[in-house]
């Protein structure tokens, strides 16, 4: 069996090394990624890894890094755990990359991570957002986004400062540790602050009948200041869709998932007004993501579908950036380079990765929904 | 009783052995990973075989089996120094103890066991679909239990951090245990016994078989193996999610037995192996690029879509499964070469290895 | 809200919800019926009606016109898999059955998303769907009232075409006893193939009725309300074809209530509630409310 296996990896190998690469005077640089584009997380991983592509893409076409061209090799993660640690092997002891950048599910890190960590390659995490999945890995182990911790505790701050709230309601999918986490993160701070959680619900992954949620709502008595919708991406057109349908016209505060062009076209732009978000960069025009919007836009005919497009494309580029400064092209000194990089310029913002414990000291994006446009609020830190 | 040819079975241990012991020792992490998870699918497989192939006791709740003994083993084993933080619920004792592997894993294979009975005693009246059904809800049941006992579980985030200790070694010993069992188990008064209130429970009542006895005692067996599947598979990838024991995690169960063949140990490590070792052949292709000088754009979801065609052209050729009811034996070998008289009827499964 | 005024509203959103999961159960119903075969295809196959459905509205074409092309394409999915993949395998086991089904699923899905992406989408909205509508002190919108009217409409007819037609009594005697019907001379094939057509095209009703509702389509969009229909038909009484509607509604009813009125802590286990209560019909009256006592194929 092994054999066989291994003479097909041998040919797979050599088809590979067949592939014509433009710049191929030099031997490329190997970036694993590992991201779903297929089962139930592909709408936010496939968004990511295009944008990965192109970023590789824009590199490769200024001359790639010191004058080596970047070769991501991707592998399919399917959305099961399985096939994701799989993935994290193949890329490490067969493709033998020097670094890797992937999955938007910390769970899904935490599959793939020791494997990396083992092996002593970087690995960095695009979208997973458990704020201290370095200490739970290891040295090796970084990530893009900034913590649950964050935006929550942004989200929280904007409704007591901002719209003066005094009670919430909040409603989580109960089967996402990303949801369950915000909510969490959101309740602590806001009832730190003397605000109230009057009641709390839960949907699961897959509902897209949230009437009895939003007749509870609709039955609490005085109101809530504004509602905390914990979902994820997908859900939130929905869900905003039907509460405002439903007569509700309390403001709805939501998280990174929010991001996504489909808000305002699933949901329709009446029923977004008084809708806020907390997000990883503003895909609007004039926030300095608008290049990449553009770029995006011309090689794959729409805009980014959500926030984790500019975390892929970060990703990329952060592994470049740690590549020019390593001192030479070996996973140590990458791994050594990324924690100098301590003003990284990405297009979800401002980020120092220095900490080697926890997700990097990152400004959050706080967006309103104004006429069906995205409206920047500003750039907070908790 | 079982005749089979005397040195059969020491040269096959033996050349297993050797095996194992080359791809221990020369194969890298990612072949060894991938020869894991075969194992532990061939366990899962035989050991839903026992309880559907030979009992037909058609159960969709064996990944509950798995995921109880698999969180089980888990917790047992789990570093003393995290547990405090992470699994904080637990009583004090049970957070200051590691146990060793093998009794975890074995713990794990009981509390599966247990559960099989708690459930078993009042399911295992239903028939056909609507046992399918029940145990359905068992996997359902398990699995939200999961997500929602956080304390206990880390919930959806998954319990990661738990030990490797599941080598090839480990899950290939477990791997040939569960076939000796099953296998004669199966080829006992005991598995008569079963086979018969199978293919008709009246029949096998009046001939004095305790029905409720046998289908319960076969359907804990096979939990157990299930729940020792679950250990090893967490202490195989160092994480247990709920997701790894979803609607997903039944039907690919179910696929694999019911290609291999129901009622054949042979068919249950065919089946594994269809489902486990060829997507490996079919994923470098997915990514696209060019190979043997065709150019090829990525096709996601390739793999999905040559295993789903798989199931599809195997039932519509041999609804049967491949290996049927058959066991790959030497026997069955010689009887092949002289002719095809091989007996494939269902109810006369395994008897043609039942030489007395 | 008053409690009464909350507790209708509850019933109607349990209502809307149910009558959706009993238009999906019938044809799931139906072919256990005849077959005795878990179809675990018959949500992708709403699905990919409702796909192809949605460039019909992207054009521009109105709701009724939507719906034709939904039902359409649905029946002539299902119409197709049951002719290719389950019409030789009429005598095989049902286990045989299942896991062929398992493979459509799993073909339908990830050809679906190989042609067109993971994101999701939605037919264009229609002012007319949206409007609210409200009794007494219960909100729904027009859409809502249609998926019970529809719903009615169809449950009505294909009781009718049941009862009253050839054909219709024709698969009425197949449930009962195929073999027997084998040898009054009735077409088993093309009962079972007319069966699957209705079954087929009632999803597709339920799947333009989904995308409108909640816009919100993936390919993964009709594996989810597959499976909850079968636990619906089940309750109801797999194979009667009252039971599934009213399986879907009990159903739909019990999803709502519970996390309607039950404090969150405990919500959360909403589905582990829902196979208990299946698992407990099933123990007391293994038939499902409806059906009726049977000599299960071994």
């Amino acid at each position: 069996m092994s054999k066989v296996l291994g003479r097909f990896a041998a040919a797979a190998a050599i088809a590979l090394a067949g592939m014509a690469i433009p710049a191929a005077a030099q031997e490329p640089i190997k970036l694993g990624a590992i991201y779903s584009v297929t089962g139930s997380y592909a709408v936010i991983e496939d968004p990511a890894l295009k944008a990965a592509r192109l970023a590789v893409k824009e590199i490769n076409a200024q001359g790639g890094i010191k004058g080596r061209p970047i070769e991501l090799i991707h592998y399919d993660g399917k959305s099961t755990l399985a096939d994701i640690a799989n993935a994290a092997q193949r890329l490490v002891h067969e493709d033998q990359v020097i670094a890797i950048i992937g999955v938007a599910d910390s769970g899904f890190y935490l599959a793939s991570a020791p494997i990396a960590q083992d092996a002593g390659i970087p690995y960095l995490d695009t979208g997973g957002t458990v704020p201290n999945l370095p200490e739970q890995i290891g040295e090796f182990a970084h990530m893009m986004p900034f913590g649950d911790d964050y935006q929550a505790f942004v989200a929280a701050d904007f409704a007591l400062n901002d719209l003066k709230a005094k009670t919430a309601f909040l409603l989580r999918d109960a089967d996402s540790d990303y949801t369950r986490a915000i909510a969490m993160f959101f309740k602590q701070r806001f009832e730190e602050k003397d605000g109230k959680i009057v009641d709390e619900s839960s949907y699961h992954t897959g509902d897209t009948d949230y009437s009895a949620h939003v007749t509870k709502i609709r039955s609490l008595n005085p109101q809530p200041d504004v509602i905390y919708a914990a979902m994820n991406p997908g859900d939130d057109a929905t869900f905003v869709r039907q509460a405002r349908e439903a007569g509700i016209t309390i403001p709805i505060i939501g998280g990174d998932a929010f991001d996504n062009p489909d808000l305002v076209k699933n949901a329709g732009a009446k029923n977004t007004a008084d809708v806020y978000f907390t997000t990883h960069m503003a895909l609007t025009p004039n926030s300095g993501a608008d290049k990449f919007i553009e770029a995006y836009k011309a090689e794959y005919g729409h805009p980014p579908e959500n926030a984790f497009a500019g975390l892929g494309y970060d990703s990329v580029y952060l592994m470049a950036e740690a590549m020019n400064k390593a001192s030479e092209l070996t996973p140590k000194a990458i791994n050594d380079a990324i924690f100098t990089i301590t003003n990284f310029a990405g297009v979800t913002g401002n980020a120092n990765f220095s900490d080697p414990k926890r997700a990097p000291d990152k400004e959050v994006t706080l967006i309103a929904v104004k006429d069906g446009k995205f409206d920047l609020i500003g750039n907070r830190k908790p | 009783m079982i005749r089979v040819r005397k040195a059969t079975i020491p040269i096959a241990l033996l050349l297993l052995i050797a095996a194992l012991w080359l791809a221990q020792s020369q194969l890298n992490a990612f072949y060894l990973q991938v020869l894991g998870l075969l194992g532990i699918n061939i366990m899962l497989t035989v050991s839903l075989n026992l309880a559907a192939g030979y009992g037909g006791m058609f159960s969709l709740g064996h990944p509950a089996f798995a995921a109880i003994g698999g969180y089980t083993a888990a917790v047992l084993t789990y570093p003393v120094a995290m547990k405090a933080f992470r699994i904080p619920a637990y009583p004090e004792w049970l957070l200051q103890i590691a146990v060793p592997f093998l009794p975890a894993l074995i713990l794990g294979g009981l509390a599966a066991s247990i559960a099989a009975v708690l459930v078993g005693w009042p399911v295992l009246r239903l028939r056909g679909h609507y046992l399918a059904v029940a145990t359905l809800g068992l996997t359902v049941i398990v699995q939200v239990s999961i997500v929602n006992l956080v304390d206990y579980t880390r919930g959806a985030l998954g319990l990661s951090g738990i030990p490797n200790y599941a080598n090839l070694w480990w899950i290939y010993g477990f791997v040939v245990l569960t076939m000796y069992v099953v296998y004669r188990l199966v080829h006992s008064r005991f598995g008569r016994a079963l086979r018969a209130v199978r293919d008709d429970t009246v029949a096998a009542q009046m001939s004095g078989v305790n029905v409720a006895r046998t289908r319960l005692i076969a359907f804990t067996i096979s939990a157990f193996f299930a729940g020792i599947a679950g250990g090893l598979l967490g202490h195989l990838l160092r994480i247990l999610t709920p997701g790894q024991f979803s609607f997903n995690a039944v039907f690919i169960g179910v696929a694999m037995m019911i290609l291999g063949g129901m009622g054949s140990i042979t068919g249950s490590v065919i089946g594994a192996l269809i489902m486990t070792i060829l997507p490996q052949f079919i994923i470098p292709f997915e990514r696209g690029g060019s190979f043997f000088g065709f150019e090829l754009p990525a096709l996601h979801g390739l793999t999905q879509i040559v295993t789903a065609l798989i199931l599809i052209i195997v039932m519509l050729i041999r609804p049967e499964g491949i290996a049927g009811s058959k066991e790959l034996t030497m026997r069955n070998l010689v009887t092949r070469t002289r002719g095809p008289a091989i007996r494939t009827s269902v109810k006369t499964s395994g008897s043609e290895v039942e030489a007395k | 809200m008053s409690g009464s005024a909350v507790f209708l509203q509850q019933l109607a959103n349990g209502l809307v919800l149910g009558f959706l999961y009993g238009l999906i159960a019938i044809g799931l119903s139906m072919v256990y019926g005849l077959l005795r075969m878990i179809n675990f295809a018959h949500g992708d196959v709403l699905m990919v009606g409702v796909f192809i459905a949605l460039p019909v509205s992207w054009m521009g074409a109105p709701f009724p016109i939507v719906l034709l092309a939904g039902i359409a394409a649905a029946t002539a999915v299902g119409g197709l898999i049951q002719w290719t993949v389950y019409r030789p395998l009429i005598r095989s086991r049902d286990v045989t059955l299942l896991v062929a089904s398992l493979g459509v699923s799993l073909l339908l899905q990830n050809l679906v998303l190989m042609l067109t992406s993971p994101q999701p989408k939605r037919p264009d909205p229609e002012a007319f769907l949206d409007a609210p509508f409200q009794i007494g002190g219960v909100f729904l919108r027009n859409v809502d009232l249609l998926i019970v009217a529809l719903a009615l409409a169809f449950v009505i007819g294909t009781h009718y075409f049941l009862q009253n037609t050839r054909p219709g009594l024709a698969i009425r005697a197949l449930s009962q006893d195929l073999n027997a019907a084998r040898m009054m001379g009735i077409r088993v094939q093309r009962m079972v193939f007319i069966c699957f057509l209705v079954g087929s095209a009632l999803a597709g009703v339920a799947g333009v009725f989904i995308g409108y509702k909640y816009g919100h389509l993936t390919p993964y969009s009709g594996f989810l309300p597959g499976v909850k229909a079968f636990v619906a038909a089940v309750i109801g009484g797999i194979g009667s074809f009252p039971g599934a509607v009213v399986g879907g509604i009990i159903l739909g009813l019990l999803e709502v209530f519970l996390v309607g009125y039950l404090p969150d802590q405990l919500a959360q286990f909403r589905d582990a509630y829902v196979f208990l209560v299946l698992i407990l019909v099933l123990l007391i009256r293994p038939s499902g409310l409806f059906g009726r006592a049977e000599f299960v194929k071994a």
